[in-house]
């Protein structure tokens, strides 16, 4: 196995060194600061390759990189590849156990398990073993259990299975994202681009998606246009077309409890009835569960000149929908219900119907965790239409932008305050990420630039979709 | 800010959306039996909707005695003297007052019960309980559904489809329609729903009008409207008409009479 260190005053010259050893399918095993610069570890792809060729030849654990021992262990393979991976989880992340992983990921995959490989656990290189030592041992071992095809894989346990499947996830993303963090942390721009992201509620999932696409060679400004470009681009909203009171039609509005559906409902009720008069607003609650819901909404609608009504189930909805297929907009207050919450399937079974177009409220203040569970319970076929609630209550626009855009939201509108219906307003992708973007300043919340390792760490931050990006 | 604004929704008011009182038409066929109890549920049904109701009861003539809306729109500052201690809802003897304002000499219906609009709340609901004879001259120009009761009564029977005829032909006005259930008609329902079975077929062989009637059960020891009728109530105002409002519209391009009242009141003081 070729390995190599580069040394350099610079990355980019260590890595520059490194492409000319190995040519373009140069792969980085590590990189860090040394007094005299920073050291690169590279080897070429091929010499993965040829690992991943390697035959299965069983390696002793005792012997050393050159002279190892050739006998094979098949007796015992299977308990010593359980020994290993034990090795392994106890292990601190290493090349080594990257490459021992890959192997047992790869024999997996070709339903091998003809015999166990099993790597030394102190040799830093692995070799493969020549071809005519391995074939006999292969076919003994099929002569010894003809009738078992993969013995080693099928003889495991399905939980060890899983568990190697597991941690095989688990040692990818984390070597990809320290190789990838070590990088960002030599790009003093991107770096504090995503501290900044970071600090303004974007969640490091889509703030590393977004950065992993940023063009090199860009200056400090023009990187952080950059990226607002790219949120406000993936911010959709309805800005190019009508807005929901000139648009029309029959719009529920859901979310969980208190984020302000009837407040909202309201305010769109006296939009459109300023625009079109109050005869074209329909007005009907589904609320019967929390006390004076109706009566809020009638109190709106009494203001409004318009008549709120009630509807217990479906054939009352369907009744009410059928006395106010005259109207311009027809608004549909529902119970607000916690994402876990049982009733929530009733409520959505409730508004299927063919002419509801339902609008989810979600609340701008809100932790991004919770504006995905939000988002996931009151979940739609076709495009989710969302309005951003309570955005002046909010000190951090970042974490429901964030849900917005990795959840592929249309953005209808915002409402910025308590007023009814003054405050409101259409979306406005770019005032929003500007928005986001302010500081807010110093927080006890805020990471620092050294802590950005503990959000890339995890290995929960690479496992949410990414969902698509237009960068 | 706080003394700016009185609450949240003071936008709202400054839509002026709300012009005017709502009307609502209650159609008076002598079947008291029914009407009586179902006016008394939707005025219930109202109150505790927050409006406050003014019933125009055409049935009962004004008095010495017993005034009415004869008297109001003689002297209307009675009213405006009143107006603070206004109940969360009144009954107004009116049979000969709305008579008067029938027989007007309006060119516009609506200009009609526009003299009714200083006598009543802003914002409150008028109910206009009367015979169709009345009823006809004063809304026939608007888009409203007056409601007719039915009875399981025979009687009931004759003198609803002749409302129903008047309204169709003669006032072009299609009516909601209730059948008012008793108790003791639930153990027969063939006679209950035969009533409101035989307008519906007469309707349909004479008038070539197809009824849609909506059986309610009359509550006599229940304190509080059912849901029902409370939906009944909120459908009444959804196609309740705005008596503001139908007179911007309908003043849009001609002059409207002065307000009778007001005159009376200059001319006096």
């Amino acid at each position: 196995m070729n390995i190599q260190r580069f040394t350099a005053p610079t990355s980019r010259e260590a890595l520059a060194k490194a492409r000319m050893a190995f040519g373009d399918g140069t792969l980085i095993l590590s990189n860090r600061p040394t007094e005299n610069g920073v050291e690169v570890v590279a080897t070429a792809e091929d010499t993965l390759a040829a690992l991943d060729q390697m035959p299965s030849t069983p390696i002793s654990k005792t012997g050393s990189g050159v002279g190892r021992n050739t006998k094979a262990v098949p007796a015992d393979a299977v308990t010593r590849v359980e020994d290993d991976a034990t090795q392994l989880s106890m292990s601190t992340l290493s090349f080594q156990d990257y490459v021992r992983e890959r192997m047992l990921r790869k024999r997996h995959e070709a339903g091998a398990g003809h015999s166990a490989e099993i790597f030394a656990q102190d040799t830093p290189q692995v070799r493969p073993r020549t071809p005519q030592i391995e074939r006999p041992i292969v076919k003994n071992e099929l002569v010894r259990k003809p009738s078992s095809p993969a013995p080693a894989a099928a003889a495991m346990p399905q939980g060890i299975v899983d568990e190697l499947h597991a941690m095989k996830e688990m040692m990818e993303d984390r070597f990809n994202t320290l190789a990838w963090l070590g990088q960002a942390r030599q790009n003093p721009i991107q770096a504090n681009l995503m501290l900044k992201l970071i600090r303004s509620g974007y969640s490091p999932n889509l703030a590393r998606t977004i950065l992993e696409r940023m063009p090199e060679e860009m200056s400090a400004s023009e990187s952080v246009h950059w990226v607002m470009d790219v949120l406000e681009r993936n911010l959709k909203t309805d800005a190019e077309g009508s807005s929901l009171h000139e648009e029309g039609g029959v719009f529920a509005l859901i979310g969980a409890t208190g984020v302000g559906k009837t407040t909202t409902t309201a305010k769109l009720a006296g939009l459109c009835a300023r625009a079109h008069g109050s005869a074209s607003v329909g007005l009907i609650t589904l609320d019967t569960y929390r006390v004076g819901a109706h009566e809020q909404l009638r109190a709106y609608g009494k203001m409004l000149g318009v008549v709120a009504h009630l509807a217990h189930d479906r054939v009352a909805l369907q009744d009410l929908l059928g006395l106010l297929s005259g109207k311009k907009m027809v608004l549909i207050d529902t119970t607000g219900l916690a994402p876990r919450d049982p009733r929530k399937h009733e409520l959505m079974e409730l508004l299927d119907l063919p002419s509801v177009k339902r609008l989810l409220v979600l609340n701008a203040g809100s932790h991004g965790d919770t504006l995905d569970e939000a988002v996931a319970a009151f979940k739609s076929t076709g495009t989710q239409q969302a309005i951003f609630s309570k955005t002046d209550e909010a000190v951090k626009l970042g974490p429901v932008i964030d849900a917005a855009i990795r959840n592929q939201l249309v953005l209808r509108g915002i409402t910025t305050g308590q007023r009814v219906p003054e405050d409101w307003e259409t979306a406005s992708s770019s005032k929003l990420v500007r928005q986001s973007m302010r500081s807010a300043g110093v927080s006890a919340y805020d990471p620092k630039v050294s802590d950005l390792g503990f959000y890339f760490g995890q290995p929960s931050a690479q496992s949410f979709a990414k969902g698509r990006m237009d960068a | 800010m706080l003394e700016h604004y009185a609450n949240q929704a003071s936008g709202l008011l400054g839509l002026g959306c709300q012009s005017g009182p709502r009307l609502i038409a209650m159609v008076s066929h002598g079947d008291e039996r029914a009407e009586l109890p179902l006016l008394w549920q939707l005025c219930l049904s109202l109150v505790n909707f927050g409006y406050s109701i003014t019933v125009l009861d055409a049935t009962t003539p004004e008095s010495e005695a017993n005034p009415g809306l004869e008297q109001l729109l003689e002297n209307a500052h009675w009213r405006d003297d009143g107006a603070r201690d206004t109940p969360a809802w009144a009954v107004i003897p009116s049979a000969k007052g709305i008579q008067a304002l029938a027989a007007g000499p309006g060119t516009h219906s609506g200009s009609l019960l526009h003299q009714l609009l200083p006598l009543l709340p802003a914002e409150g609901i008028v109910v206009l309980y009367c015979k169709v004879e009345w009823l006809l001259p004063l809304v026939s120009d608007w888009h409203m559904e007056p409601l007719l009761v039915v009875s399981p009564l025979q009687r009931s029977l004759l003198t609803s489809y002749m409302a129903l005829k008047r309204m169709l032909i003669t006032g072009k006005l299609k009516p909601t329609i209730i059948n008012m259930l008793q108790d003791s008609d639930l153990h027969s329902p063939h006679t209950a729903l035969s009533a409101s079975a035989g307008l519906g077929a007469c309707a349909r062989r004479f008038l070539d009008y197809e009824c849609k009637t909506l059986n309610i059960r009359e509550q006599r020891g229940e304190s509080q409207p059912s849901a029902q009728v409370q939906s009944l109530a909120l459908r009444l105002l959804e196609n309740s008409v705005t008596l503001g409002q139908q007179q911007e519209s309908h003043g849009a391009g001609r002059s409207l009479p002065q307000i009778r009242h007001v005159d009376q009141f200059a001319e006096r003081h």
